[in-house]
C-alpha cells in the first residue's frame, strides 16, 4: 500500500508542476484570475517531491557541453538587464548614489593619503575602507571616476556574480546545477532590487561569501583567509554571515586548517579595524533594525516560482547528509530573516542566493532526473519557473527610474557651480546624499551628515511651517549663506511658502527650486 | 581621443582587476586544477581583495602614498611575486635544491 501511495505521488508531482505553474503565469499575465492566498499551493509541490527524491543518488554531472555558452549568455543577460535603465538616463539608480560619489571623492581628495582621523563618524560607520581604497588605486591608476564605478563597474560587478555561483554550485552539485542557478540569478527580483538601489557594497559582499564558500570546499585555506578577509574590509553584515557558517562548519569537519585561515583574516584586516573598532563595536552594541529592503512577505511573493524547489533541495540534503557550507549557509541566513534577529530585511539579499543555490539543486533533482516524456514535461516545468522568475523582473526593469531627474541633478550641479565655496545646502532627507554628492558643500539635513544642529522635532516644525520668521531662526543658526534645495518629486515634503518673503532669493527654478539665504537682517 | 581614453581606462582597470589575481590563482590551483571559468572568478575576486589590503597595509606601515608609481609598482610586484613562486615550483635547480636540502636534513635526524 505504503508503495502504491509513494508511485502516485511520484507520478502525479511533474504535471502538478506543470499545471500550478502554468495557472500562476496566466494569473500573473492579467488574464486568469485565481482566488485570494493561492501561491500558498505552492508549498504542496515539496511535500510530493520526498518520495522521488529517496531515490536520487547522486546530481553530480561534468559532461554538460554547452555549459560555457550557456554560462556566457546568462552573464551577457544580466549585464544586459543591469545597464538597460542607462539608456533611458545617466542618472544614477537608488538612494544611495550620493553617499557613495561623496565619499569616494573625499578619498580622492585625500589622495595621495588614505583619510582616517578626518573622516566624519557616519562615514566610518557606514563605508568600510576596502571600496574606497580600491576606488583610489583604479582613480590614479585607470582614471576612474566615482561616477564611472557607480555606473558601469557596479553593474559588471552585478553581472560578475554568476561566475563564483557557478564555481561554487558546480563544486557541489554538478554542472547542471551551476548553470540551472546562474540563469536563477539573472532573472532574480530580488538580486536586481539589491541592483536597483545600488547596494555596492552588498554585491562586493556577496561575491566574496561565494567565493569564501568555493574555498572552504575546496579545502583551500588560504584562499579562505583572503576572501574572509575582503568581506570584513568590504561589506561587514557578509563577515558576520560568513563566521557563523565557519563556525558551524568548523563543529562539523574539525580542520585545523580553518583555525588558521580565521587567525590570516585577523592579521589581514587589523590595520583596517583597529582604528575604527569603538565604532564598529559601537554600531554592532546598538540594536540594528531590519535595514532598507523589502520585507520576507514580499520575498516569498517575488520568489514563488523557485521558493518550493529550494525546499526540495534542502531536503536532498538533509536526505543525503549532504552537511556542506551552502547548506548552513541557508539554514542561518534563513534564521536571521525569519526571526527578524539583526538587518533582517537586507539579508534577504544573501539568503536569496543560498535559495537559488537549494532551487537549482531541487529543480536538477525532480525535474531533470526522468527521461522520455517526463524529461520533456520537466523542461517545460523549468521554462515556466524561469518565466514566472523573471516576470517581476521585467516589469521592474521596465518601471525603474533615477530618483532624479536630469534637470533636478542639474540643479544641484547650479549650486556646485555658483554657491560660495562656505555656503551650507538645505535639503530634506530624500533630496540630500544627492546634493552631498553633487553640491560640494556641507549639506543640512534631518539626522544625516555631520552638520546639522537641530533635534528631529525642530526640524519638523521647520519642514511644516509656513512662517519666514520661524524660517529665519532656524537658519541663523548656520554661518551663511545657506541655499534651500527642493527636488519636485512625489514623496518629497518641504512647505516653500517660508521662503517666499524679503529674507529669501530665488535662485533657481527648474525642476528643482533653489533658495538663497544671505542671512543677517 | 575619446578611444584611447577608453583604451586606458580598460586597460588600467584590468591592470588593477585581473592581472595580480590571475596570477595569485595559479598559485592557489594549478592549471590542471580549474577551468577558465573559475579562474577568471577567482581572478577578479582575488585581485579585489589583494590590490587594496596591500596598498592599505604598505600606507599603514611604511606610509607609502598612493600616487601612479606607487600603485603600479604594488599591482606590478603582487603580479611578479607569484609568477616567480610558480617558476621557482617549476626549475629544476630549485627542485634540485630542495630535494638536497631534504635529504641532509633527513639524515641529520637519523644520526
Amino acid at each position: 500500500m505504503k508503495r502504491i501511495v509513494a508511485r502516485v505521488t511520484e507520478l502525479s508531482f511533474m504535471p502538478l508542476v506543470i499545471l500550478m505553474f502554468t495557472l500562476f503565469l496566466l494569473q500573473e499575465l492579467g488574464i486568469l484570475s485565481l482566488f485570494t492566498g493561492y501561491e500558498l499551493c505552492v508549498y504542496v509541490i515539496p511535500l510530493l517531491a520526498i518520495p522521488g527524491l529517496l531515490r536520487v543518488q547522486s546530481t553530480s554531472d561534468h559532461k554538460f557541453p554547452a555549459v560555457l555558452y550557456l554560462l556566457l549568455a546568462t552573464f551577457i543577460l544580466t549585464l544586459g538587464i543591469r545597464l538597460f535603465p542607462l539608456t533611458r538616463s545617466s542618472v544614477p539608480l537608488g538612494y544611495d548614489p550620493g553617499f557613495y560619489k561623496y565619499t569616494m571623492e573625499l578619498y580622492y581628495n585625500a589622495l595621495p593619503q588614505i583619510p582616517e582621523q578626518e573622516l566624519a563618524t557616519w562615514v566610518k560607520e557606514m563605508y568600510p575602507q576596502g571600496l574606497f581604497v580600491l576606488s583610489d588605486v583604479m582613480y590614479v591608476t585607470a582614471g576612474t571616476t566615482a561616477i564611472d564605478n557607480i555606473n558601469y563597474v557596479f553593474p559588471f560587478l552585478g553581472a560578475f556574480i554568476v561566475f563564483p555561483l557557478f564555481a561554487v554550485t558546480r563544486t557541489l552539485f554538478g554542472s547542471r546545477v551551476g548553470v540551472i542557478a546562474s540563469i536563477l540569478y539573472a532573472i532574480s527580483y530580488t538580486q536586481y532590487t539589491a541592483f536597483t538601489m545600488l547596494y555596492f557594497k552588498n554585491i562586493l559582499g556577496l561575491t566574496f561569501l561565494l567565493l569564501a564558500i568555493y574555498a572552504l570546499e575546496k579545502r583551500k585555506d588560504g584562499l579562505v583567509a583572503s576572501m574572509f578577509a575582503a568581506m570584513g574590509i568590504f561589506h561587514r553584515p557578509e563577515f558576520l554571515l560568513f563566521t557563523l557558517i565557519l563556525i558551524a562548519y568548523f563543529i562539523i569537519h574539525r580542520r585545523r586548517g580553518i583555525v588558521l585561515a580565521a587567525i590570516g583574516t585577523a592579521v589581514l584586516i587589523a590595520p583596517f579595524w583597529i582604528p575604527r573598532w569603538e565604532i564598529y563595536w559601537g554600531v554592532a552594541s546598538t540594536t540594528i533594525g531590519g535595514g532598507t529592503f523589502f520585507g520576507f512577505d514580499t520575498y516569498t511573493l517575488v520568489s514563488l516560482a523557485y521558493l518550493p524547489f529550494a525546499a526540495i533541495g534542502a531536503v536532498y540534503l538533509l536526505v543525503n547528509r549532504g552537511l556542506n557550507s551552502v547548506l548552513f549557509y541557508f539554514a542561518i541566513t534563513c534564521i536571521i530573516v525569519v526571526f527578524q534577529l539583526f538587518f533582517f530585511n537586507r539579508f534577504i539579499i544573501m539568503l536569496d542566493i543560498a535559495i537559488i543555490i537549494l532551487a537549482a539543486l531541487g529543480i536538477n533533482c525532480t525535474l531533470l532526473q526522468k527521461m522520455g516524456w517526463q524529461r520533456i514535461a520537466g523542461i517545460a516545468g523549468i521554462l515556466l519557473v524561469l518565466a514566472l522568475s523573471v516576470l517581476p523582473t521585467v516589469t521592474e526593469m521596465n518601471m525603474v527610474r533615477p530618483r532624479m531627474t536630469e534637470e533636478q541633478l542639474g540643479a544641484i550641479e547650479w549650486i556646485k557651480d555658483n554657491a560660495e565655496d562656505n555656503a551650507y545646502v538645505l535639503a530634506t532627507s530624500s533630496d540630500a546624499p544627492w546634493v552631498l554628492g553633487w553640491s560640494e558643500r556641507r549639506v543640512l539635513a534631518p539626522g544625516l551628515f555631520e552638520w546639522y544642529l537641530q533635534s528631529k522635532e525642530e526640524w519638523f516644525s521647520f519642514i511644516e511651517s509656513e512662517d519666514p520668521e520661524i524660517a529665519k531662526g532656524f537658519l541663523d543658526a548656520y554661518e551663511s549663506p545657506v541655499y534651500i534645495y527642493y527636488s519636485r518629486k512625489s514623496g518629497n515634503y518641504l512647505v516653500l511658502e517660508k521662503f517666499e518673503s524679503v529674507y529669501f532669493e530665488n535662485v533657481y527654478d527648474d525642476g528643482a527650486v533653489v533658495y538663497r539665504y544671505p542671512g543677517g537682517d | 581621443m575619446i578611444v584611447l581614453e577608453i583604451m586606458t581606462i580598460f586597460l588600467g582597470v584590468l591592470f588593477v582587476l585581473l592581472v595580480p589575481g590571475l596570477a595569485w590563482s595559479y598559485i592557489f590551483f594549478t592549471r590542471k586544477d580549474i577551468d577558465w571559468i573559475e579562474r577568471f572568478a577567482l581572478s577578479l575576486g582575488l585581485s579585489i581583495v589583494l590590490v587594496p589590503i596591500s596598498v592599505f597595509w604598505l600606507n599603514w606601515i611604511f606610509d607609502m602614498k598612493i600616487t601612479l608609481l606607487s600603485t603600479t609598482t604594488v599591482v606590478s610586484v603582487l603580479t611578479i611575486i607569484p609568477v616567480a613562486c610558480i617558476f621557482a615550483r617549476k626549475s629544476t635547480w630549485v627542485k634540485n635544491a630542495t630535494s638536497g636540502l631534504k635529504s641532509i636534513l633527513s639524515r641529520q635526524h637519523r644520526k
